[in-house]
Formats: structure tokens, sequence, C-alpha cells
């Protein structure tokens, strides 16, 4: 009889097979959203290894609650948002004890896309210059799609905070922009 | 091919496409609407996120399964725990079920005599049979005898106008539960059956006489005074009495000597078991801790042998028992070496036991009753198989499977003719350390006993 491949296994096969203890199918699972989760977590951590350990301690938590996956639901999309939740965890206990900003930014729209000419590798080095927080808001918000309010509940901060937060980090992106093509 | 055929082969294409809709995934439109509230320049910034993969490290799943290995052994010891308090629930009532059989063995041997008063009311125990009781020398005495006269010999007594039947133990009885209140009652007695003083002291005197001694002479009632007073009007029996244990009219039970009267000596057949089976050396000890790393599993054994009896009576017999086949079985796993290990322990052994077996009723009559059976065995071991993930430590682990130990049953008995079923509770309990004298580690310091406890069923011949 011919074995399936990894890749042609559904994501219902594979949350039933989990579910049932089958390591193969824990592996297969894991081998199929790894790399993209691992992207994320790099996205919000500083280095590989802390990226790896969110990796980890997301998934040990998407195998724990697996039980609780709405299978109508994209698997992938639950998924991201566990590793997601787990980097801002990191998050929150790595800035505990760091950074007091001010709140009041004002969202100056330039009316434009500020980087038209910029490709995609300086964008990402520019965003991860952010200082931390505003960086975290202005990926939450633009990347990962996260409302105000929900951003605020992650991160344990107002609305408020997180709306000037993502102004603080669009007006520090535009002064980089400038210096740099100056 | 025709420009017809064309068009109908094109629209069953277009319709198979058609009927094959599929719904969209649930939440593609949250997330297109979240970009489509993004600016620009939020826009650009998700999309070069997006653009970027880095591959997860190699090292992340090793360390994500063992972590899910420690969780499952968790989860286990979890689930293991609450099983242990059942196990300690069925071994408790278990045990309850034999005490209940020592309690009503006990009952049964310190009321004897009570449940055979009288024939009348009981099927199993004649006191006697009526050919007996017509052609005693009792009967004799009985029929000369004044017919207003209580006649006696020294196992019983017939109050001839009531015609009753009771022997010593009655009288003992009623003694012992009347107590101090017989004086008083025979004073009420005697004065409603128009006794004067002296008489009733007489009779008083002679009754008490009687429920000590158990024998009444008719020189008792002939010192009465008076004829007057004859104990005729005493109504005796219902004042010495229980009325529930005696009625006015009794009738002689009638059984039939058979030929099977005569007790069958021998038995021979077969018997078998299944048990829960445990083989408590180090691991399966430590799994009995709360926060152990090893797990006991439910194991189950069995036991098939011969079985002959001799009965000394119909109380009591010796039974001599040789299992041939006996298995004794312990699964467990245990967490070693970041992962998880499965053991399976299996002694093969032959075994010879003796026993003595105690039938609860005391009738003779009974086909059916209870029996209590205690006694010690030996095993021989044939073969010990470990199997499982075998470690570094396995060497711990070495049986002979030779032991010494004692056993004990509670069960039922149906006699039909000459052959008997025999079914209940039986538990054996080995007394010594079956482990293997290894050079490494020697054997006082790897103590392993066997125990088991189960039920059996064992059909024989009786010749």
């Amino acid at each position: 009889m011919n074995q399936k491949k990894p890749y042609q296994y559904s994501d219902e096969e594979l949350v039933k097979g989990s579910l049932g203890r089958d390591k193969y199918y824990q592996e297969l699972l894991y081998r199929k959203y790894a790399d993209g989760m691992f992207t994320i977590a790099c996205s919000y951590s500083d280095n590989d290894d802390e990226a790896a350990d969110i990796l980890q301690e997301g998934f040990i938590k998407v195998f724990r609650k697996l039980k609780q996956h709405d299978t109508t639901k994209s698997l992938g999309g639950w998924i991201k948002r566990i590793v997601v939740n787990t980097a801002l965890e990191s998050y929150r206990k790595k800035t505990r004890h760091l950074e007091v900003v001010e709140d009041y930014y004002n969202d100056e729209s330039v009316g434009y896309n500020i980087f038209e000419n910029t490709n995609s590798i300086n964008i990402i080095k520019y965003v991860n210059d952010l200082p931390p927080k505003a960086k975290m808001v202005l990926k939450l918000y633009a990347v990962e799609g996260y409302a105000h309010q929900e951003i605020a509940t992650a991160l344990n901060i107002s609305v408020g905070t997180s709306k000037s937060q993502l102004s603080r980090a669009k007006s520090l992106l535009r002064t980089m922009l400038k210096s740099s093509n100056e | 091919m025709s420009s017809n055929g064309k068009e109908h082969i094109e629209n069953s294409i277009k319709n198979s496409f058609d009927n094959n809709q599929r719904k969209a995934p649930e939440g593609i439109w949250s997330s297109i609407s979240k970009s489509i509230n993004l600016t620009d320049d939020e826009f650009s910034i998700k999309e070069s996120f997006n653009d970027i993969s880095k591959p997860a490290p190699t090292e992340s799943w090793k360390n994500i399964k063992k972590q899910l290995i420690i969780d499952e052994v968790w989860e286990g010891i979890q689930h293991y725990n609450k099983r242990k308090r059942k196990f300690v629930w069925i071994w408790s009532f278990t045990g309850l079920i034999l005490l209940l059989g020592i309690g009503v063995a006990t009952y049964i041997i310190n009321s004897e005599g009570s449940g055979n008063v009288i024939s009348h009311n009981q099927n199993s125990i004649p006191l006697h049979f009526e050919d007996e009781y017509v052609n005693s020398e009792f009967t004799e005495n009985y029929s000369n005898s004044n017919q207003q006269n209580i006649i006696t010999n020294n196992e019983e007594e017939i109050f001839n106008n009531k015609g009753f039947i009771f022997d010593s133990s009655i009288i003992n009885k009623i003694t012992k539960s009347n107590g101090g209140l017989a004086d008083e009652n025979i004073n009420d007695r005697i004065e409603t059956n128009y006794l004067d003083s002296y008489s009733k002291n007489q009779a008083t005197s002679s009754f008490n006489n009687l429920i000590s001694k158990s024998v009444v002479s008719i020189d008792t009632f002939n010192q009465l005074p008076s004829e007057d007073y004859k104990i005729q009007k005493l109504n005796i029996p219902t004042y010495l009495l229980n009325e529930q244990l005696l009625e006015p009219s009794v009738s002689f039970l009638t059984i039939e000597k058979t030929k099977d009267t005569k007790i069958k000596r021998f038995e021979f057949g077969f018997i078998g078991g299944v048990n829960s089976t445990w083989i408590f050396n180090s691991d399966v000890r430590e799994g009995l801790n709360k926060h152990s790393l090893v797990r006991n599993e439910l194991s189950f054994g069995s036991n098939i042998g011969v079985v002959a009896n001799y009965n000394f009576n119909y109380r009591s017999s010796i039974s001599l028992n040789y299992d041939f086949s006996v298995s004794v079985n312990q699964n467990y796993s245990y967490f070693n070496h970041g992962g998880l290990h499965y053991r399976e322990i299996q002694i093969k052994y032959q075994k010879m036991g003796f026993s003595y077996k105690l039938n609860l009723t005391k009738s003779a009559c009974q086909s059916r009753y209870f029996t209590l059976k205690a006694g010690a065995y030996f095993t021989s071991a044939q073969q010990t198989i470990t199997n499982g993930d075998l470690s570094t430590n396995d060497f711990k682990h070495k049986y002979n499977g030779n032991d010494v130990g004692v056993k004990l049953a509670f069960g039922y008995e149906h006699q039909f003719n000459r052959i008997k079923l025999s079914y209940g509770f039986q538990s054996e309990t080995g007394g010594l350390n079956i482990s293997e004298d290894l050079i490494v580690i020697p054997k006082k310091f790897k103590y392993a006993s066997t125990h088991y406890m189960g039920v059996y069923v064992s059909i024989r011949y009786l010749f």
C-alpha cells in the first residue's frame, strides 16, 4: 500500500491523528507549519534562539490545546494566533521594567506610501530598528491584523497607548527613511 | 465532431464546474477587511514580513516531542492515581466479601441447633424420622404413662397434651434468652392457672429445675400436693416455649431415606481461574507512590489445573490441587532518559497446593452451600519473560518464580447427584523473594513477590 506523503494529509487528518497521541501525525503537523511560525516568532524576537524558544513553547501549547481547535476554522490561523500570543508573553516578561513612553503622538498621515521605493529587506530592517513597544504595536497592527483593542489587551496597555505607539512607529520610520535617503 | 456534440461537452464541463461549488474558509473576509483598512505603508510592511521565510531549527521538534512525552506521563500518572483509588476500593470490597464469608461461617457455627429446633418448620433437617419415633422405646414409655404427665428422656421431652417434641437445646436456649424473667413469668402463669401459693412455689422450683437441667422427671410432678393442681393446668409448653418456635399441631416430617445418604468421600475434577495479578518489584512498589513516574497497569493471569478432595464428613474436607499452567503478569510503564518505556513481566509456573475446606452450612442434606478454603502452595517456575523497552538498568529484574505462599478462597458449591460445581473468589500471596541472585545485585536488595486475586470455577465428580 502506498503511504501518503506528508503534504497530502489534510489539516483535519493531522488534527485527528495528533489528538490520538500519534507521534507521526504530531510531527507532520509540526513540519507543515513550523517554518511559517518560526518566521513569525523571529519577527517578535531579537534573535533566533529566542524565536526558537517561542516556537517550541507555541507548539507545545498547540498540542495541549488541540482539542479546543474549531475544525471549521483555519488551523494555520489558529496556530499563528497561539505563536503570536506566546511571543507577546515573552515580550511582556522581557519588557516588564522597560520603556515608559508618551501616549500623545498624533497620527500624522502623509497621504502616500513612504516605502514606495524601498525593498522588503530594508522595510523589515527599519521596522526591527524601532523601539520595542512601537515595533510590537506596528507588527501586530500591520502584519497580524490585530485591532487596537486586541493589541491593548495583548500588551496590557490602553487603546490610546496602542494608537499613539502606532503613530510613533510610523513617524520614526519616516525619519529613518528620510535620513537614509539623505 | 459535430458542433452540437461539442456544445454538449462544453456544457457538461461547465455544469460540472458550476456544481462543484465549495464554501470559502471562514476568516478569509476578516483578513481581507483588515488588509483593506491598512494604509499603503502599513500594507508594505505586511507584505515585506510575509515575503520572508526562515526554516525552523531542527532541534525544536526534538524538544517539543520530549515535552509532549512528559505531558503524557504526567497525564498518565494523574489517571493512574485516580485508578489507584479505584483499586483500593476493589481490594477493600473483596476483603469485605471474604470477611463476610468468615462472619457467616462463624455465625452458622455459633448458632448450631437454633435452626433445627423442630422439624415442622424446617425443610432440611428432621429431628426424627417417623418410623424411628414409632418404634422407639421412648414412644412406648410415652403411651403407657399417664396422659397428663410429661415424659422425658435425656434428649427430648414430649408434652402429651400438646404432642410437642423439643430437645434439650431448646430449653437451654430459652433459659438463656429469658434470663431472669423466668421466675416472674412462671409466677404469672401459675396464678392464672389457679394454683395456690404452695403448689406455685413447688411448680416454680420444678420448672426452674427443668430449665436448668434440661431434664424433667415424672417424679418431679408427682411431688405436687394435690391432684387437682396437676400440671395439666399449667399449659407448660406455651410458657416455656416461644410460640414462634412451636405450633400446636406438629406433624412429623417424613423424609425418604435414599441410597445416597452415605457420604461420598472422594472428589476429583478440574479447577481454573482468572486473576488480577501483581509482581511487586521495586518499580511497581514505587508506582504506588502518588508522585511516581512509574505507572502500573492492570494485569491479568490465569490458572488451570486438577483438584482432588477427600471429605472427612459433610462439613470439612481436605483438597489437593495441581495447577499445570499458572501465569502471573505485571505490566507497567516508566519514564526514564527522556522517554516513556513499557515493560511486561510474565512468569509461568506450575503449582502444587493443599487446603482445608469448610462447608459453612451445617446440614448434610443441603446441596448448595458456602465454603471457606484456606491453605498453602508451592510453585516451580517454568519460564520468566521480560518484554518491553529495555533500558540500562534492566539487570535489576530477573526472576526465578519458585515460591511458597498461602491462599484463601470463599465460594459457593452446588451438588447435582455426583457432580459438584463450585465457584467464588480466591486470593494467593507469595511469601518468598522471587528475584534471582545476581552478581551485580544480590537478591536481598531487590525484593519481589507475587500476589493475585480473582475468581475461580471448579467441577468435580464424587465417588
